[in-house]
C-alpha cells in the first residue's frame, strides 16, 4: 500500500455532516450522470476520462447502474473548511458506499497530469468487506477522520463495500504543487 | 498468503470450453434468481443481508454447477463425499462477506478454491482481511480456516471465474 498516513483530522468534519450523509442520498452515480444514455456517456467521460470510459464500455459495465453515492459542494448543506489557502484551487467529494456498491479501477480524470496532492480521508471507521484497492493492497483498520495522501495525483485505485454497513470516505486534492494540508496554517 | 494454503497448480484441468461456456451464458444470478431461501438458515442469512442494504431480488453474481453445465466436471483430485461450483463475477459484480453455511456437527470440511484465470487488477477475493492477488491460472488453495469469513469483487475490466470446491469427511 502505497498510501502514506498522514494522521487523524476528525475534527475537520462535523457529526452532523456524517449524520446527513447516511440519511440523505447523495448524487447516484453513474446513473445520475444524466437522464439519457448520451448524458450519462458525456458525464462519465467528464469525470473519469475518454479512456476509462472506452474500458467500461468494453468491460460491460452498466452505466444505468447506482455504483456509488457522490456528495459534492451543489448537494452538500454544509460548508466544508479545511486548511486550505482561500485562494488554493481545491476539490472535494465525498463517496458513500452502501452494501454491494463498487467503483471501478480508476485515475481521478481531473487531477491527472496536475501539479498538486491529492488526499483521501476515512469518514466512517473501517469496517469488515470495507474496500480501498490500491497497487493490489487493501486499507484496512482505518478510523474516522484518518488522513492519507496518494503518493501522485495518478494513482490507481479503486474501491468496493462487500460488507454490512455504510462506507463513506472523502477525497480531497489541492491544486498547488507541493502543498501539504497538515501542516499548513491558515492564520500564518 | 496467510489465510489460504497452496496446493498444486491444475491450469491443465481446466478446459478452456468450460470459461468459454459460462462467457457466453448468464448462469444462475445469486440471490435473485432463487426467488427465496431453501431453508431456515438460508431465510436467516437472508433477512440479515436484506436488514443491512443488499437486494435479495437483485443478481451480484453468477454461478454454474452440475445442472447448468453441460459438461461432466471431474474434481481435479478424487474424492467420495465434495461438492463444487463455478463462481462467475462480472465487472460490477460481488459477493458479499460470508461464511458458507456448510459446515455441520460430525463432519469435517475441507474447503478449496481455484482460480480459472491469472490474477488481474481489480479481481478482488478476501479472505480474513487479506487481498488475495498473488495467484496463477489453475492455483488450487485450502482454505486454513474453513469457517473463514470471506467475498469478492470485480472492480476491474474482465469477468472473474473461480472454482469453490468443498470435501466433506
Amino acid at each position: 500500500m502505497d498510501m502514506i498516513y498522514e494522521g487523524n483530522f476528525r475534527h475537520w468534519i462535523t457529526q452532523e455532516m456524517i449524520d446527513y450523509m447516511m440519511t440523505n442520498k447523495g448524487r447516484e452515480l453513474p446513473r445520475d450522470f444524466g437522464e439519457t444514455p448520451e448524458e450519462r456517456d458525456e458525464g462519465f467521460v467528464e469525470k473519469c476520462g475518454e479512456n476509462c470510459k472506452a474500458a467500461v464500455d468494453e468491460a460491460g459495465w452498466d452505466l444505468r447502474n447506482v455504483y456509488w453515492e457522490e456528495f459534492t459542494e451543489d448537494c452538500f448543506p454544509f460548508e466544508v473548511n479545511m486548511p486550505w489557502p482561500k485562494d488554493a484551487q481545491v476539490s472535494w467529494w465525498f463517496v458513500k458506499m452502501m452494501p454491494g456498491h463498487c467503483m471501478g479501477m480508476h485515475m481521478d480524470n481531473e487531477l491527472i497530469g496536475r501539479p498538486g496532492t491529492q488526499w483521501w480521508m476515512g469518514i466512517t471507521d473501517y469496517d469488515s468487506g470495507h474496500l480501498f484497492v490500491c497497487n493490489d493492497e487493501i486499507l484496512k483498520g482505518y478510523k474516522s477522520g484518518d488522513l492519507y495522501r496518494f503518493p501522485n495525483m495518478n494513482t490507481w485505485h479503486g474501491s468496493a463495500n462487500i460488507g454490512w454497513s455504510t462506507r463513506i470516505i472523502l477525497n480531497i486534492a489541492v491544486y498547488y504543487d507541493g502543498f501539504d494540508l497538515v501542516s499548513y496554517d491558515p492564520k500564518k | 498468503m496467510n489465510n489460504l494454503i497452496f496446493i498444486k497448480n491444475y491450469a491443465e484441468w481446466i478446459k478452456p470450453e468450460w470459461v468459454e461456456y459460462m462467457q457466453a451464458e448468464r448462469g444462475m444470478g445469486y440471490p435473485g434468481d432463487k426467488g427465496q431461501p431453501e431453508n431456515a438458515l438460508e431465510e436467516a442469512v437472508w433477512k440479515e443481508q436484506t436488514s443491512k442494504g443488499y437486494d435479495m431480488s437483485k443478481c451480484y453474481w453468477y454461478v454454474f454447477f452440475d445442472e447448468n453445465m453441460p459438461f461432466e466436471i471431474p474434481p481435479p483430485i478424487k474424492f467420495e463425499n465434495d461438492m463444487w461450483l463455478f463462481n462467475k463475477v462480472m465487472p460490477g459484480d460481488v459477493i458479499p462477506m460470508h461464511v458458507d453455511q456448510d459446515m455441520h456437527d460430525g463432519v469435517t470440511v475441507t474447503r478449496y478454491w481455484m482460480a480459472l484465470q491469472d490474477y488481474e487488477d481489480g479481481h478482488g477475493f478476501i479472505v480474513d482481511g487479506e487481498l488475495i492477488t498473488d495467484y496463477k491460472k489453475g492455483d488450487l488453495f485450502k482454505f486454513k480456516d474453513p469457517a473463514a469469513l470471506h467475498g469478492s469483487f470485480n472492480i476491474g475490466w474482465t469477468p472473474r471465474f473461480t472454482y469453490n470446491w468443498v470435501v466433506f469427511d
